[in-house]
């Protein structure tokens, strides 16, 4: 993840800009709707979370996605990167034992430009 | 919290209870189902979330655990996906949980939470009627499971909006009535055959005693005219019988409307019927051809072209009136107590044996065709019959004036003989051809003339045991189709007459 920041890739350094705006947009937008920040682009060794917000007694782990329209947005999250975030969300809970007993939830975060983010509670689950 | 529904799972036709265990918790959310489910139990998870969300609820982002006890029995089938979806409305106590408490619960749900009809739903509710349990199941199975009991309490929504507002008390369900099938008079009609008055007469025997019966003959010659109403001269089956036969056919799902019929089952599967079609069996179990004619009819046209193996697995349930299919992961029982009714030609060109017909291939040809079937079939076929061909000038003739009426008649009467003498010896079964070797020896001792033609008889014609029982088993249907309370020289005489095959296939080999 770290190597990303040192690419001379010019497509690759866009990507990663647009990636962390859009983060920026997520959670401020988040923020509105009454969820208080708890982590943002937290890593892991076994991966990264966007976003971590938490409200009343449910904490979310949020991905965000940026893409021209919101459908390929919702398009966007595949299984891999699914379990991916599933097994990063254990590696952060076993950090913070303090969040063990909330309600966990694992949502998406939908953008695209000139329109309103779009959230989805629940977006999937650590089902196999 | 954790809540708790019946249901069952299905072994052969027997209903194993089942409790489904819903438990809703906080951490990693997920939807898991243990407890050995196959594939269309873990896919309920898909169609109770679509049909929760049509109507109107969502599962909560939890960690939502389902399991199916006892944890080692295998589970099969779609109806998991209903008890599976209360359970869960019960958890998040969108339903009253003492609501479906004492209620057996199966069903498929749909995507637009309609519940659609599954197999087996009669075996369910007999094993829920011995729990002293309620019956939850699809509209369109009601009619079926009302038959279990006039007193067990059936619940049939068609959708988990109408049951959730019954149990809520909001609407009421009325219990579903038990479906008869109309009484068709649609079977073909012995007076439809003329000529042929030998046949008619072993088919007649045949249905009075339930007895096995083989019929070699040309084509043409009628003699799957002649099995195809052998139906309409049997009577309708018993309350008892009915029940046992709508099991076996719940379990298969092949009991249209739930509306149960007392006519006899009548069967005739294609010769390329494989083993597994035939007995019964595959990966999950379904009863075979044999045991869906329990207490009826199967058919077997062009006997010759089974294949050898299938036929011979045939040999065991003939004597029995079971089938038990046993494999690695199961073991299962059904009943099939069947008669085997059979054609076949006399040779592969069909005409050995005709007056005037010369076969190319020599007496070569019949002897392998007939060859094919094995002695311990023929052997436990108790009416052998030479079909001959029908001359024009029997087709001539104006129809016969005995039909089906009257024959049936002969035959009731025949049979309700049987059934006060097999209830005075306190035997299990209702005809002569279902009774033990020692029942018949006491029912049908001959006298003196008969017992002196026997002897020689079987000497002469070399009748094994069971032939020679099965013999004395014709020859009191003959008997009791004359009314007569003993079995005399004459029955025996025609009962022997019927025993031609046997003698012929070792002259053959």
């Amino acid at each position: 993840m770290t190597a990303t920041r040192h690419l001379p890739d010019p497509a690759r350094r866009a990507a990663y800009g647009l990636g962390l705006r859009s983060e920026t947009i997520a959670a401020l937008f988040l923020r509105m709707k009454g969820y208080h920040v708890v982590a943002r682009r937290h890593q892991t060794p076994v991966g990264e979370i966007d976003l971590i917000v938490r409200r009343g007694r449910t904490v979310a782990f949020v991905e965000v996605k940026a893409r021209p329209t919101l459908d390929m947005a919702a398009e966007s999250i595949r299984l891999y990167q699914q379990s991916r975030i599933v097994r990063a969300a254990e590696a952060f809970l076993s950090r913070n034992p303090r969040l063990n007993g909330y309600d966990l939830r694992f949502d998406a975060v939908l953008i695209a430009p000139g329109r309103l983010p779009r959230h989805l509670p629940a977006a999937f689950d650590a089902g196999r | 919290m954790v809540a708790f529904v019946s249901t069952v799972a299905f072994e052969g036709i027997e209903a194993k209870p089942v409790d489904v265990q819903v438990q809703i918790s906080s951490g990693m959310p997920a939807f898991l189902v243990v407890g050995l489910p196959d594939k269309a139990v873990n896919e309920a998870k898909e169609r109770v979330r679509a049909a929760l969300v049509a109507s109107g609820l969502s599962l909560p982002p939890k960690r939502i655990i389902i399991n199916l006890a006892p944890a080692d029995l295998p589970k099969e089938g779609s109806h998991y996906d209903l008890p599976i979806a209360l359970g869960l409305m019960a958890a998040i106590g969108a339903l009253p949980s003492d609501g479906i408490a004492g209620y057996t619960v199966l069903g498929e749900l749909s995507l637009d939470g309609s519940i659609s009809s599954v197999a087996g739903v009669l075996p369910a509710a007999i094993a829920a009627n011995a729990r002293g349990h309620g019956l939850i199941c699809p509209k369109a199975d009601g009619p079926e499971a009302a038959w279990a009991s006039a007193d067990l309490d059936i619940l049939a929504p068609v959708s988990l909006i109408q049951l959730a507002n019954h149990l809520k008390g909001t609407q009421t369900l009325s219990r579903p009535r038990p479906g008869l099938r109309e009484p068709t008079s649609d079977l073909p009609d012995l007076r439809e055959v003329k000529g042929q008055e030998s046949a008619k007469r072993a088919l007649e025997i045949a249905a009075a005693g339930g007895h096995n019966l083989i019929m070699v003959g040309p084509p043409g010659s009628g003699k799957s005219m002649l099995a195809a109403r052998l139906p309409s001269i049997l009577p309708p089956l018993e309350p008892q019988e009915l029940l046992e036969l709508a099991m076996i056919r719940s379990v298969a799902g092949d009991l249209a409307g739930g509306a149960l019929s007392d006519r006899r089952p009548f069967r005739a599967p294609h010769h390329s019927a494989s083993m597994a079609a035939l007995v019964g069996g595959g990966i999950r179990p379904r009863p075979g051809e044999i045991a869906l004619s329990h207490h009826g009819v199967l058919f077997l046209d062009e006997l010759p072209e089974f294949q050898p193996n299938v036929l011979d697995a045939l040999r065991q349930p003939m004597e029995t009136g079971n089938v038990v299919v046993a494999r690695a992961n199961h073991r299962i029982t059904y009943p099939a107590r069947f008669q085997l009714i059979a054609a076949m030609n006399p040779c592969k060109c069909g005409k050995a044996g005709e007056p005037g017909h010369v076969c190319a291939r020599g007496v070569r040809c019949a002897q392998d065709y007939q060859a094919r079937l094995s002695g311990p079939l023929l052997d436990r076929i108790d009416l052998h019959l030479d079909v001959p061909a029908v001359t024009a000038a029997d087709l001539l003739l104006p129809a016969p004036s005995e039909g089906s009426r009257e024959v049936a008649a002969r035959v009731a009467a025949a049979r309700a003989l049987q059934q006060v003498r097999y209830q005075a010896m306190g035997a299990t079964g209702r005809t002569n051809s279902a009774v033990s070797a020692t029942l018949i020896e006491a029912a049908a001792a001959p006298d003196s003339a008969g017992m002196r033609l026997l002897r020689d008889a079987a000497e002469a014609m070399k009748l094994s045991a069971r032939g020679y029982h099965r013999v004395l088993k014709v020859a009191r249907t003959i008997a009791d189709l004359d009314g007569e309370e003993r079995v005399g020289r004459i029955h025996l005489a025609e009962a022997l007459s019927y025993r031609t095959l046997v003698d012929r296939v070792p002259l053959a080999a």
